[in-house]
């Protein structure tokens, strides 16, 4: 039963966060459809889960706790994937090169900042990469 | 929080273990409703304005947003990768395709239910 408030209280932290990123990025990017609060906080969020399981797979004695706050709670609803697609949506309607640099950003990126972030996260914990 | 709770009800459901044994599936099942319920609702409250505004921020923002994940997804692909890339390419591109998709089919159910109603 505990595991629930450690999920709610970093499911909460993290839609919150999400939200103010959201309008931050809107205002600092013109209220742009390509650059959106949603690429900052998937390309963020997919990097620090990358450390977190990077970690845990060289160091998995982590409380779990810890993993369901941070992971499951704080992270998982901090980024998102229905908005992701409801934006993909509204980026068919516009030019296929504003689609497709969104896709590639979030996608492309995505992957990469996640290995990044796992390579860290193992490096961290004190293991070797290879 | 309401999202990631039930994002963490369907992670360990245990009727839902046996048919979705991989933690893989659980959020793909997960981003996949939670799309089908954004196509939805962003129809339903661009029919209704009036209550649109405040109604976003509690489901489209808080619900679906938390209950669907993208930190989730991209960690799942990485390991799908070390597996195999017929897996990975299955479900890191089937999860985008079949969102969008699903997203659409949600609007367009919604539409046709609302319509005829007074906005």
């Amino acid at each position: 039963m505990s595991q629930i408030i450690f999920v709610a209280a970093g499911g909460a932290a993290g839609a919150v966060c999400r939200y103010l990123i959201t309008i931050l990025i809107s205002r600092l990017s013109g209220h742009s459809p390509v650059y959106t609060g949603t690429v900052a906080v998937n390309l963020s969020g997919s990097f620090a889960m990358g450390i977190i399981f990077g970690y845990l797979l060289q160091n998995p004695v982590i409380p779990e706790t810890v993993v369901l706050t941070f992971s499951t709670g704080f992270l998982g609803s901090f980024t998102t994937f229905s908005t992701f697609a409801l934006e993909v949506q509204n980026l068919l309607q516009k030019p296929l090169k504003d689609m497709l640099t969104y896709l590639i950003l979030q996608l492309a990126a995505a992957l990469l900042l996640a290995a990044a972030g796992m390579m860290a996260g193992i490096t961290a914990a004190g293991g070797s990469i290879g | 929080m309401i999202g990631s709770l039930l994002r963490y009800g369907v992670d360990i459901l245990p009727l839902l273990f046996l048919v979705l044994p991989d933690p893989i599936l659980t959020t793909a099942l997960v981003n996949m409703t939670g799309c089908l319920f954004m196509g939805i609702a962003v129809v339903r409250l661009q029919i209704n304005k009036e209550a649109a505004d405040r109604a976003r921020l509690f489901l489209l923002t808080g619900i679906l947003g938390s209950f669907t994940t993208f930190s989730g997804y991209t960690i799942q692909s990485l390991e799908l990768f070390k597996q195999s890339s017929v897996l990975f390419l299955l479900y890191f591109f089937g999860q985008v395709i079949l969102g969008v998709l699903l997203l659409f089919a949600g609007a367009k159910v919604s539409g046709q239910r609302t319509r005829g109603q007074k906005p």
